[in-house]
């Protein structure tokens, strides 16, 4: 093997698909708060950004550009390392829980390609708490901008956050073991071929349950109304990172994006059927006759990364509904809600799971 | 106990937040209210009270305004200084009228008050200047606005 080929050979494994990752999750982070603004506009019969561009699509540049030159200010009194490391290491944490996540089947891109290639960029066996692993470190670049801001409101709100996001990765972590033991893996490839005949949301009866217990922590756990306690806007003015600006303030702005992006993908890798097409029958069920073979079919003919993306998409735009919609919660009833009713809830999932499985009904 | 019941499938099935969520839904299918204000003015209502204007007399030579006072008297806000002097022929005329912006509510009292109708309210809203002089109207400026809303006739 000469230079060259190693070259090629790290180009074509590595470099290309760091790339490609890394371009889709910056252009997430940009894009998705075009598009919350948008839809929460609508939402709200207003019409969101309309002056930059045809209807206002370049305003996430002009936001970066704007923020990029303001000036960036560290409060005297700051733990100076620590105020700088909180947004990296939080944007970091949700960068990294990309690597691990599988967007479709390996692929040739219609023959584009001369072999197949694999659409992640690592394979992990325990690929489902890695990311669970990532999330968790996340709460500390929380606290820690809470703390290094020397601000009492900064750190009041990361003490809020850390508690939000603790006590709603309890229930989270159950109702994704759940999964696992109805995929029998840890990878997340594997929990989406598992998937390949039945989604497990529509397992019943655990199915739908551990289906809403995720996605509720889920949106507790990225901080998003109705639990954005930590940031509440109109009543607190940003929560921990009250005192950050300019592109210090963006990363913690990238890393709730990219954070969106994951659960969001998650959810759809665990309980929507991952990059499987939509069956409007199962295959064993009807599903085999002709007009309803035609259908599914048709939609197995759409690429499978497209059948995840548009997942992916369907929930963040559920997420910005969500907000739009629901009030926020009180402190004390965000509390008792993960600890009185999705934590009990989750263990009795978990444990109809495991029975029901043990004796063969799954 | 068929209202406990129906609380119940309220509560498990999620139908009041799936109502909100319809609402959203619905709305946001429904064409914004907004106007996209720079670029698109509304048509301002009949009698809307914006910047004043004096008007000229009926020989079109001068302002109407006859040095009354009545408007600056009536002024809750004390913006209009009103001066007066005496004429070549002895007769009175209006040296200095001043409307301070900065000061007037548009309560349009001014208006009511003057006996020959000289002051006037145009629609005109857009009232934003770069300095605190601007905001000074004097009578050439308020005869100026009158001509562009009344055609510089009596």
């Amino acid at each position: 093997m000469t230079v060259m080929d190693q070259v090629a050979n790290i180009a074509y494994s590595l470099i290309i698909p760091v790339a490609v990752l890394f371009g889709f999750i910056m252009l997430n982070a940009a894009y998705l708060s075009y598009m919350e603004r948008k839809v929460l506009a609508h939402m709200q019969a207003r019409m969101g950004p309309m002056m930059t561009g045809w209807h206002g699509i370049l305003q996430p540049i002009a936001d970066g550009v704007k923020l990029f030159f303001k000036e960036d200010i560290i409060p005297a009194k700051a733990d100076k390392w620590l105020f700088s490391l909180a947004p990296v290491l939080l944007l970091i944490m949700s960068i990294a829980a990309f690597v691990a996540i599988p967007f479709g089947p390996p692929t040739d891109f219609y023959g584009i390609l001369s072999n197949k290639v694999p659409l992640w960029l690592t394979n992990l066996n325990v690929g489902i708490l890695y990311v669970l692993a990532l999330a968790s470190v996340g709460t500390y670049g929380v606290i820690m901008a809470g703390w290094a801001s020397n601000n009492k409101y900064s750190l009041l709100g990361g003490f809020r956050s850390a508690a939000q996001m603790i006590s709603y990765e309890i229930p989270m972590a159950f109702a994704i073991i759940t999964v696992v033991l109805l995929a029998g893996s840890l990878n997340l490839a594997e929990i989406v071929n598992a998937q390949s005949e039945k989604w497990f949301i529509i397992v019943l009866p655990v199915g739908p349950v551990a289906f809403l217990l995720y996605l509720i922590s889920g949106v507790a756990e990225t901080n998003r109304a109705p639990f954005d306690l930590p940031e509440a806007e109109t009543e607190l003015v940003a929560g921990f990172f009250t005192e950050y600006t300019g592109m210090r303030f963006a990363m913690f702005f990238m890393a709730e994006y990219a954070n969106m992006v994951v659960i969001s993908l998650l959810v759809s890798i665990l309980f929507l059927g991952g990059w499987m097409p939509v069956q409007i029958l199962p295959n064993t069920w009807l599903g085999g006759m002709p007009p309803v073979s035609w259908i599914n079919g048709l939609f197995r003919l759409m690429p499978p990364v497209l059948w995840l993306l548009g997942k992916v998409y369907f929930l963040l735009f559920f997420f910005i509904w969500l907000r739009a919609t629901l009030p926020r919660l009180r402190y004390d009833q965000l509390m008792a809600f993960s600890w009185k009713f999705l934590l009990p809830l989750s263990l009795a999932t978990l444990l109809t799971t495991a029975v029901m499985k043990q004796m063969g009904l799954l | 106990m068929i209202g406990r019941v129906k609380k119940l499938f309220n509560t498990v099935f999620l139908i009041e937040i799936g109502k909100g969520l319809a609402l959203t839904l619905r709305t946001m299918l429904k064409p914004a209210v907004t106007r996209q204000y720079p670029r698109e003015k509304r048509k301002p209502f009949a009698g809307s009270r914006g910047l004043h204007a004096m008007r000229r007399d009926d020989s079109g030579q001068k302002e109407r305004c006859i040095g009354c006072g009545l408007c600056e008297a009536v002024c809750p806000a004390d913006a209009i200084t009103v001066i007066t002097a005496e004429g070549p022929d002895h007769e009175k005329i209006v040296s200095s009228y001043e409307l301070n912006l900065l000061r007037c509510v548009f309560c349009g009292f001014c208006i009511d008050a003057c006996p020959v109708s000289a002051i006037q309210m145009t629609p005109e809203f857009e009232l934003a200047c770069t300095s605190r002089k601007d905001a000074f109207y004097t009578k050439e400026r308020l005869v100026k606005i009158g001509d562009k809303y009344m055609g510089g006739k009596g």
